[in-house]
C-alpha cells in the first residue's frame, strides 16, 4: 500500500463485482455474488428520444459497447412493430459476431487462460518438446521450434528484468496449476498471439461501425451505413473484402488454436469437469437473424430445465412473448428500496443502501428470474440449447471436442460434463468456432444481396401518439440480454436493461434460491484460503463483467483473506 | 522523431465528473486544427483494446479523471509515463478497468509501447450515475484543454486553434423534453 498514485479513473475501480465464500475443511460452503456499483440507466433516459436510447445504453459499458447499442435498438424496433432492411439485418449481424469472437477469444487468454496456466513454469519448457506436442493437436503453423524459442525468450526477458508487466500478480506456484512447462509454454506463446488477433475482430466492428469501442453506424430503423460500390467513402467491395479476410484471419485461429488449447487443458484438469455446476436452468436468446422480423436464426434459443437435455422449450422469434411475460426481477436480496418482484415494464430504481448483510442485502445487482426459477445464461446455455436440439453446426462440435478431449484424458466423456466449470469454457470455444464459420456466412448473404441491386439500409421510424411498450433481446458473449421500453407520445417513459451478469452474478431472491455464480462455487476445493485460485477460476468461467474482489472468510466467518483477483 | 499520436479521453459520460475527458475530447475536435499525424478519440471505458490503440504509438496524451492523495476536486495534474508505470502492478488485463498503465504494459510485451506519454488527469468531486459535470471540473476543463495544447506543441506539433472557434456540443447534455 506504499503507493497511492490511483491512475485509474475512480467510477470504475468501485466497480467491482465482490465474491463472499465461507470455507470449512478445504470445500466452499456458502457463497454471496455482490455488485459493488449501482446502475439505473432508466434514470437517465427518462423523457428523451427513444431514437437515441442506444447512443447512452452503449455507454454503460465500456466493454460490451455494441451489444447494449444493438438491443437497444431491437427494443424500439420492437415496440413500433417495426421492420428492418435485410441488409441492416445483415450488417448488424457481422458486428455481433465479429464482437462476440473478439470477446470469446480475449475472455479465454487474457481474462481467464492464466487461472490454469503458469506462466512462470513456462520458462521450464522445452520448446522443440513443445513443438512436438503442439503439431499433435493442430496445424498451426506458427508453433514451430523457432516460434516458441521466441516467445520463451522473450518472457524470460521480462522476468530477467524483475518485471512481468501483466503478469506480475499470478497465481504462479499454485497446487492447483497441474499442466507441463512445455503446454504451459505453448499457452503462453499463444496468449501473445490472440493479442494480436484479437484486433483483427475488433477492426472489423471498427470497419462498419465507424469506430469503435463506441459504434456509431446504428438507428432506430436499421443502420447508417451507406452501401454505394462506387464510392469510396461507404460499403463498397474494397470494405467488404477487406472484412472478409479479416474473419478468414480470426477464424483461422479459432479453429487452430483456440478450440484445442482449451481441449487439451480440459483435458488435463478432468477434476473440473466435476466442478462449477451450480444452476443448471439455462436459457439462451436465438440470434443472427436471417429476415426483417427476426423469425428464423442461425443461432438456437431455448430454455433448459435441472439440467434434463430431453426437453427444451425453444425460444424462436423476436418479441417472443413467454419470455416478454416470463421475466421478473426480484430485489429482495438488492440495495434497492422494498423487496418486490417485478416485471421489467413496471420496475422502479430507488437505492437504499445497508451495509453487506448475509441475511439481508448485499447487493446492488437485482435477481432476475424466469417464472420464478434463476437462469444460468452465456455460451454454455446456447451450446447446450443447440446440443438437446441438434443443432447440425453445434452438435457435431460437441460431439468431436468432447471424443478429443475423452482421447486424451483417457477416458470416456458425455454431455453430462459440461455442466460445469470448464464447461463453459468448452462451450464458449465451440460457440466462438460456430461463429466464425457464421461470420463468414453472413458476409457472403449480404454481399449477394448487394449484387442483386438491394442497397436499401434503413426505414425511418414513426411514434404515434399514447403509449408503445417492447423489448428486444440480443445472445451476447456473456449471455440473454434484453432491453425493455415504454414509450410515450415519442418519450420514453421507462426503460430497463436486464443484463448477462445479472442474470449469473444476482444475488438470492425472495424464496433464498442463490443465484448461479453462488450456487456454482458451492462445493468447489480451495487448497490455500490465502490464494483462492479455484474460487477465480469459477467466478472467470462464466465471463465476468465486472473485475473481481475474492474475500475469503472462515467457517466462523472471520475473514482471512482479501484478496484482489481481477 | 514523433510522427503518430493519438489524443484519447476517457471516462464514462453517464458518470458525473467521469464525464470529463469525453467533454475535453468534444472541445478539441470543434476547436482544433489537427496537424497531420494526431487523432483524436474519445473511447468512453475501454477495456483490453486500450493497449491495442495505444500500441505502436510514439506518443500519446491522455485526458481521464484522476484520483490522486492530496488533490482538490478539480485540479488537473499532468503525470508522465515514469509516474503512470511506478503504480500498483495489475493483475493481467480486466475488462473494466481500463488501467492505463495495463494497456501501456500490455503494448510493451508486444514491444511498441509509446515513449512520450502525457496524462492529462481532472480531479473528479462527484462521480456517481447521473449526467452533468460539478462546477469545480468544469471550471477545470479550460486548464485541460490547454495543457492538450501545450503537450502537441512540446511534441513539435503545430496545432492551431480554429479562428473562428468552432462549438462543442455533448450530445449526452442535451435536455430532456419530458422532464
Amino acid at each position: 500500500m506504499a503507493q497511492r498514485i490511483v491512475v485509474d479513473p475512480i467510477t470504475r475501480i468501485e466497480g467491482h463485482l465482490r465474491i463472499d465464500v465461507d470455507v470449512d475443511g478445504g470445500r466452499v460452503r456458502n457463497a454471496w455474488s455482490s455488485g459493488q456499483m449501482w446502475r439505473g440507466i432508466e434514470i437517465i433516459l427518462q423523457g428523451r428520444d427513444p431514437r437515441e436510447a442506444w447512443l447512452f445504453t452503449q455507454r454503460i459499458c465500456g466493454v460490451c459497447t455494441t451489444v447494449h447499442a444493438i438491443t437497444s435498438v431491437r427494443a424500439v424496433e420492437n415496440a413500433l412493430g417495426l421492420e428492418i432492411p435485410i441488409n441492416a439485418q445483415y450488417i448488424r449481424n457481422l458486428i455481433l459476431a465479429a464482437h462476440a469472437l473478439h470477446d470469446h477469444i480475449v475472455h479465454f487468454y487474457h481474462l481467464s487462460a492464466l487461472d490454469w496456466v503458469d506462466v512462470v513454469s513456462a520458462l521450464e519448457g522445452d520448446p522443440a518438446k513443445t513443438s512436438q506436442l503442439a503439431e499433435s493437436l493442430s496445424p498451426w503453423p506458427h508453433n514451430s521450434r523457432r516460434d516458441l524459442e521466441g516467445v520463451k525468450a522473450k518472457l524470460g526477458e521480462f522476468v530477467a528484468r524483475g518485471q512481468l508487466g501483466i503478469f506480475t500478480n499470478g497465481y504462479w506456484n499454485h497446487p492447483a496449476m497441474k499442466l507441463s512447462p512445455e503446454v504451459n509454454l505453448l499457452a503462453v506463446s499463444h496468449y501473445f498471439q490472440a493479442l494480436e488477433v484479437q484486433r483483427k475482430a475488433n477492426q472489423v466492428v471498427a470497419t462498419l461501425g465507424s469506430k469503435t469501442p463506441n459504434i456509431q453506424n446504428l438507428a432506430v430503423g436499421g443502420v447508417a451505413n451507406a452501401i454505394n460500390l462506387d464510392n469510396l467513402t461507404t460499403i463498397n467491395m474494397d470494405v467488404l473484402y477487406r472484412i472478409k479476410d479479416l474473419l478468414a484471419e480470426v477464424k483461422t485461429f479459432v479453429e487452430q488454436v483456440y478450440v484445442p488449447d482449451v481441449i487439451a487443458i480440459g483435458a488435463m484438469y478432468p477434476d473440473w469437469l466435476g466442478y462449477g455446476a451450480g444452476v443448471k436452468n439455462y436459457m439462451a436468446v436465438p440470434d443472427l437473424p436471417l429476415d426483417s422480423k427476426g423469425t428464423q436464426f442461425d443461432l438456437p434459443g431455448g430454455i433448459i430445465l435441472d439440467g434434463d437435455l430431453s426437453s427444451v422449450r425453444p425460444i424462436t422469434q423476436f418479441g417472443e412473448p413467454y419470455f416478454q411475460e416470463n421475466v421478473a426481477e426480484c430485489i429482495a436480496h438488492s440495495w434497492y428500496d422494498g423487496d418486490w418482484t417485478r416485471h421489467p415494464y413496471e420496475e422502479e430504481t430507488v437505492p437504499r443502501y445497508t451495509d453487506f448483510e448475509d441475511n439481508g442485502k448485499y447487493s446492488w445487482v437485482k435477481a432476475p428470474r424466469l417464472d420464478g426459477r434463476p437462469m444460468q445464461v452465456g455460451p454454455l446455455a446456447q451450446v447446450l440449447v443447440g446440443y438437446a436440439t441438434g443443432h447440425p453446426l453445434i452438435k457435431p462440435e460437441v460431439d468431436a471436442a468432447l471424443a478429443t478431449a475423452g482421447s486424451i484424458a483417457g477416458v470416456k466423456l458425455g454431455p453430462e460434463v459440461l455442466h460445469s466449470t470448464l464447461g463453459r469454457h468448452l462451450a464458449r470455444a465451440i460457440r466462438a468456432k460456430v461463429i466464425a464459420g457464421l461470420g463468414l456466412k453472413h458476409w457472403g448473404l449480404l454481399a449477394e444481396n448487394i449484387g442483386k441491386g438491394d442497397f436499401t439500409t434503413f426505414v425511418k421510424p414513426e411514434f404515434p401518439k399514447g403509449e408503445q411498450r417492447g423489448f428486444g433481446f440480443h445472445e451476447a458473449p456473456r449471455g440473454t440480454l434484453s432491453h425493455w421500453i415504454v414509450i410515450k407520445d415519442g418519450q420514453i417513459a421507462n426503460y430497463q436493461a436486464v443484463v448477462p451478469s445479472t442474470w449469473n452474478a444476482g444475488p438470492r431472491d425472495d424464496k433464498g434460491q442463490p443465484g448461479p455464480y453462488e450456487a456454482s462455487l458451492v462445493g468447489n476445493p480451495v487448497a490455500d484460503p490465502e490464494r483462492p485460485l479455484e474460487v477465480v477460476r469459477t467466478v472467470h468461467s462464466f465471463d465476468p463483467c465486472l473485475a473481481c474482489a475474492v474475500h475469503t472468510h472462515d467457517a466462523d466467518g472471520n475473514e482471512v483473506s482479501r484478496v484482489r483477483a481481477l | 522523431m514523433i510522427k503518430r499520436t493519438a489524443v484519447i479521453g476517457l471516462g464514462s459520460v453517464l458518470m458525473g465528473d467521469d464525464a470529463a475527458g469525453p467533454h475535453v475530447l468534444r472541445r478539441l475536435e470543434a476547436e482544433l486544427d489537427l496537424p497531420p499525424g494526431v487523432e483524436l478519440l474519445d473511447l468512453g471505458t475501454p477495456g483490453p483494446e486500450l493497449a491495442h490503440i495505444v500500441e505502436g504509438l510514439d506518443a500519446l496524451i491522455v485526458v481521464d479523471s484522476l484520483k490522486m492523495k492530496g488533490a482538490a476536486p478539480g485540479e488537473v495534474r499532468l503525470l508522465r509515463r515514469e509516474e503512470i508505470l511506478r503504480g500498483p502492478q495489475p493483475d493481467r488485463l480486466s475488462p473494466h478497468d481500463p488501467s492505463l498503465r495495463g494497456a501501456l504494459l500490455a503494448a510493451e510485451l508486444l514491444g511498441r509501447s509509446p515513449q512520450e506519454v502525457l496524462l492529462v488527469g481532472i480531479v473528479p468531486a462527484e462521480a456517481h450515475l447521473g449526467i452533468g459535470l460539478t462546477e469545480a471540473v468544469r471550471g477545470a476543463l479550460p486548464e485541460a484543454f490547454d495543457a492538450v495544447v501545450a503537450e502537441l506543441a512540446r511534441l513539435g506539433y503545430a496545432a492551431r486553434l480554429r479562428p473562428a472557434g468552432g462549438v462543442a456540443e455533448a450530445w449526452w447534455e442535451r435536455p430532456q423534453p419530458g422532464r
